[in-house]
């Protein structure tokens, strides 16, 4: 049962998630695409890019598994521009032929 | 160094076929370690050496291999990344073609030294020539009991298998390659895991560059302090350095390791072609920042390079003269690294089409007053954001062309085109 710390909020989860659903446990939501809780990781969408303490480099949400200790940022500045960038980068060349909701 | 070690058929011709290579000490190295020394004494010779990885990481090669898991009951796999795609290099393919065995003999003391049973050469699809050298060489092999069935009546078994790419850049990745090998596409794998712990088919896998191979026999024949004595200590051993574009002698000229760009360009290849000025080098490949004129006399090796933000890469050497247009230049790579994608990661798939575009804009006279701004926003929207480096591979070459050739750059917006093609200069043929 790693504690760990998401945007501030400290929480306690079962073993074995990942970053987006121990965020979804905090009332977070960090976008994401591709990953599905059903199927395999794929981690090429990009989308859930977050930035979490020590690692140099964004982490995608999907394939980074929850550990004690960990500070997830989903909503820093860092985070939240890459975010903003993969959805301009799957915008850019998209029909946009999406049905209205 | 008075004789070659990796571009050896320069000093004994016909050394690719094994009764000459017998003849001059051929699988002496292997068989020294296969029957006088332990795997772990062949690795702990190889990281003594400080023989590091020519495949572009310069990553320390005993160090790779000791990252293999010591209790599984997996079988081990050594790939050989014959794929050599980058653009600028072209020298596996020297070894591949004209000193065939002595990478075999490299093989052989790396499998011994992993306890690596199958063997994998994975050799891009354009080098037919280079495939059937290496089929003929694997054939010969065999039937000398180089290869195969308890290998120097020491009771060590090694098949070998000469694996066809397709033509795909991705394919030099290593995951990628692993992939391409296991019959998928290509896309390369998120790491972690590393090949090393879950690789070819799940099994623990060393990935190693044909180069990187074909240094093992003279690091056990010569021992790793010979090896260490040439170039610096950090990064040591035999270089290929391939040279191509505007010199007088393009060509792979084996040298030491750590030797200053200028003296390869200048004393080595010739000189820039007809007595013109040098305007830019790309040392490493396509995949790595451009040196100005007043950065070339930096040493060739992996921790001198890093010092001045460059990258020693492959060492293949592009050389570009005055009459150079960097837009034109950097549109080709691009184009290049579009094309290349493996297109399953958003960042790198739209992002290299984006920078093509825009390049192809500036190039033609379209460009707007920002775009210089918007293509350095894209780099670092890309870099560091996907699952392998191939859009690093792609964002750091432009970031640097347009930080040290500005001038050009904006010239193209305020010309409304290129500024050479319109004097003259330059013609549309690339």
């Amino acid at each position: 049962m790693p504690t760990l710390e998401i945007d501030g909020q400290e929480i306690t989860v079962e073993d074995g998630l990942n970053v987006i659903q121990a965020a979804e446990q905090a009332g977070i939501e960090v976008p994401h695409y591709c990953y599905h809780p059903g199927l395999s990781i794929s981690g090429n969408c990009r989308m859930c890019l977050v930035e979490i303490e020590k690692m140099p480099k964004l982490q995608i949400g999907c394939n980074t598994r929850v550990s004690d200790g960990m500070v997830v940022k989903t909503n820093s500045e860092r985070a939240k521009q890459a975010q903003a960038a993969v959805l301009e980068f799957i915008l850019i060349n998209h029909p946009i032929d999406w049905p209205d909701l | 160094m008075a004789e070659n070690v990796l571009l050896r058929h320069e000093n004994i011709p016909d050394i690719h076929k094994l009764d000459v290579y017998l003849a001059h000490d051929g699988y002496a190295a292997a068989r020294t370690a296969l029957t006088t020394l332990k795997p772990e004494e062949v690795t702990a010779q190889v990281k003594a050496s400080n023989l590091r990885g020519r495949g572009g990481a310069g990553f320390a090669a005993g160090v790779k291999w000791g990252f293999l898991p010591k209790d599984s009951d997996k079988p081990v796999y050594l790939c050989c990344n014959a794929d050599e795609s980058e653009p600028g290099a072209f020298k596996d393919r020297a070894i591949i073609e004209w000193n065939t065995h002595i990478l075999l003999e490299g093989m052989l003391i790396t499998c011994y030294a992993i306890n690596a049973h199958t063997a994998y050469i994975y050799i891009r699809g354009e080098f037919a020539y280079g495939a059937k050298c290496l089929e003929e060489a694997l054939a010969d092999a065999y039937a000398k009991g180089l290869l195969g069935k308890d290998i120097f009546g020491t009771g060590f078994d090694l098949e070998v298998y000469v694996h066809r790419g397709a033509g795909a850049y991705i394919c030099g990745e290593e995951t990628g390659l692993i992939e391409s090998i296991e019959g998928k596409r290509a896309y390369p794998r998120i790491k972690p895991p590393f090949p090393a712990v879950y690789g070819l088919f799940g099994c623990p896998t060393i990935v190693n560059n044909v180069e990187t191979l074909a240094c093992l026999p003279s690091v056990i024949k010569n021992g790793p302090e010979w090896f260490k004595s040439i170039g610096p200590e950090s990064g040591p051993g035999p270089k290929i350095y391939g040279v191509s574009g505007h010199v007088e002698k393009p060509g792979l000229y084996e040298l030491p390791m750590g030797l200053p760009l200028r003296e390869v360009i200048y004393d080595y290849a010739g000189g820039i072609r007809g007595g013109k000025e040098l305007k830019a080098v790309m040392p490493a490949g396509s995949s790595f920042p451009v040196l100005t004129p007043d950065e070339i006399d930096v040493h060739m090796d992996f921790d001198s390079m890093r010092a001045i933000g460059a990258f020693l890469g492959t060492a293949g050497i592009m050389v570009m003269d005055e009459d150079t247009c960097m837009v034109r230049a950097l549109e080709i790579i691009d184009r290049f690294y579009h094309h290349e994608s493996c297109g399953q990661c958003s960042p790198c798939r739209e992002g290299t089409g984006w920078l093509h575009k825009l390049l192809v804009q500036l190039e033609e006279g379209n460009a707007k007053a920002d775009d210089l701004e918007l293509i350095d926003r894209i780099c670092n929207n890309m870099m560091g954001n996907t699952v392998c480096v191939l859009a690093d591979a792609a964002a750091m070459p432009t970031q640097s062309f347009l930080t040290k050739f500005r001038d050009e750059f904006v010239a193209h917006i305020t010309h409304a085109g290129c500024p050479l093609k319109k004097s003259g200069l330059q013609s549309d043929a690339a």
